[in-house]
């Protein structure tokens, strides 16, 4: 069994009307795929965006490797990799220069920096988009560049949300090559996704979030055979119809 | 290396980032700033006196300009800044790097007051290369000049990142300009002293006191027209800088509100 890695324990986030996280708690072991399903509205962007630290939880607490995260926020954050649903790049900076300041914000020296710019770029197929402003890459190298970025100072989590969303199929499939290559490096990825196919083929373990609330946890084997459906995407169907009855 | 160096380390490079973008659109800045000056300079100083305005009053006019120059680049920054939280988004990002999410806010401050100090330094070139004779270096003090464009500009962040905070949406963009900062700057002393005020409406001018720019406007006067007739300098500076903290702290206070940040 790996090692604990991150610990989100009873986590709950209010808005001013509604409960978006009413109580999650969720275990993250060191290089494994969790995928993050849900409906729309389900939570799965506010409990990513709380891991994330770019918004506070209401209650509760995130404890990476045994300690608080808001104990120490800033060696947290040198830890984890954040990719956002909508890519945020400096638009005005060319690739290579966004790369370049990614590194250093994280104080990565520039012989380190350097390095991982080749590797990332060669790995991500963006070394001809290196010079060229971000604002010209269509939204798969976008995407693409944002997972780069993502990972320049080597994080040892990162949180993917929904990476693959309006992507052409053959550009999701490239990108499902990529987050393979993250586990294979030993990176936990949590990943948030609308697409029942790509946790099932990515995930080890897949998480079902409802209305705040986490329903299911467990392996997309698991899950199928326990089931007794031929993919995750029926055991899904099937869960959130039962769901809607109740 | 400490975690203040980190920080201060890290504040650096996203200066460094920001900055280059402004640099693409510095020369394109000048050439408006060239433009402005040279109209209202250009008039004061040479038409309004055939009305008989004081010949002096292209030069009185020159240091509410370079006063304005930064005031006027607040409403650009704003709009970049609403734009930035409903679209790109550029700032969440910067909220999740590894230094307190308030230094992020403190640094946006920083980098609108290097924008309005940049932009105000040029303005006194320009200004003597169209008022040429008309106006003597002879009561410049460099030192003055250079203390209140750098406190002006901190107070132009500030009032940026304050007004990105009180603007809902970009629909509503536009009243920054007639609800804020046209009042801050038409009623801030860009055409008229404090003493004067003083001289025809005691209480008005008792009122403009709470105007951060009149202060503003009265320091860059007595930097390079000399103290005689100006609120005095070294308490203009005080009061802009007390403003400046105010204006950043409730700035931040209100961006935490809206952004949700930890």
């Amino acid at each position: 069994m790996s090692q604990l890695l991150l610990r989100i324990n009873n986590v709950r986030k209010s808005y001013q009307t509604k409960e978006a996280l009413k109580g999650v708690s969720l275990d993250l072991f060191e290089g494994e795929i969790v995928s993050l399903l849900g409906v729309n509205g389900a939570g799965k962007t506010t409990l990513s965006s709380i891991i994330a630290t770019l918004h506070p939880a209401t209650s509760g607490d995130l404890e990476f490797q045994g300690k608080s995260i808001y104990e120490n926020l800033t060696a947290y954050r040198l830890q984890l990799g954040f990719c956002p649903q909508k890519p945020n790049l400096s638009l005005n900076l060319s690739l290579q220069d966004n790369l370049i300041f990614a590194g250093r914000f994280y104080g990565m020296q520039e012989a380190a920096i350097q390095e991982r710019l080749q590797i990332l770029s060669q790995q991500f197929g963006l070394t001809p988009y290196l010079h060229q402003k971000a604002y010209v890459l269509s939204g798969g190298y976008q995407q693409r560049f944002m997972i780069a970025r993502s990972l320049m100072h080597s994080p040892r989590l990162i949180i993917l949300d929904e990476p693959t969303v309006g992507l052409d199929p053959h550009i999701r499939r490239q990108l499902w090559d990529v987050i393979k290559e993250l586990k294979k490096n030993g990176i936990t990825v949590l990943l948030t996704t609308h697409y029942l196919d790509e946790a099932e083929q990515l995930s080890d373990r897949v998480c079902i979030l409802d209305q705040g609330v986490i329903k299911l946890i467990d392996t997309p084997e698991k899950l199928i055979a326990d089931f007794k459906e031929k993919n995750l995407e029926d055991v899904f169907v099937k869960l959130m119809n039962a769901t809607e009855q109740n | 290396m400490n975690q203040t160096n980190f920080y201060l380390q890290t504040m650096q490079h996203l200066l460094h980032a920001d900055l280059k973008t402004f640099k693409e659109s510095f020369f394109a800045k000048t050439i408006d700033l060239f433009i402005w000056v040279a109209c209202t300079i250009g008039v004061m100083g040479y038409i309004m006196p055939a009305l008989g305005l004081s010949t002096d009053y292209g030069n009185f006019q020159l240091a509410g300009s370079i006063a304005s120059a930064g005031l006027f680049e607040i409403f650009p920054h704003v709009m970049q800044m609403v734009g930035d939280i409903e679209g790109n988004n550029t700032i969440s990002y910067q909220l999740t790097l590894p230094v307190p999410s308030w230094l992020i806010l403190v640094k946006t401050i920083l980098y609108y007051a290097i924008c309005s100090t940049v932009l105000s330094i040029i303005m006194l070139p320009l200004g003597k290369l169209v008022l040429w004779n008309t106006f003597s270096l002879a009561h410049v003090s460099l030192m003055r000049f250079i203390v209140m464009i750098i406190t002006s500009g901190i107070l132009y962040g500030a009032i940026t990142l304050l007004l990105a905070a009180w603007v809902k949406n970009m629909a509503g963009i536009g009243h920054v300009w007639t609800r804020c900062i046209f009042p801050l700057w038409f009623l801030g002393g860009f055409q008229f002293s404090w003493a004067t005020l003083y001289g025809i409406a005691p209480t008005l001018a008792y009122m403009d006191l709470l105007n951060p720019i009149i202060y503003v406007m009265e320091g860059f006067r007595t930097a390079l027209l000399g103290q005689e007739g100006n609120l005095p300098f070294w308490a203009c500076v005080t009061v802009v800088l007390l403003m400046s903290v105010g204006a950043s702290w409730w700035a931040i206070v209100q961006l935490k509100k809206r952004l949700d940040f930890v």
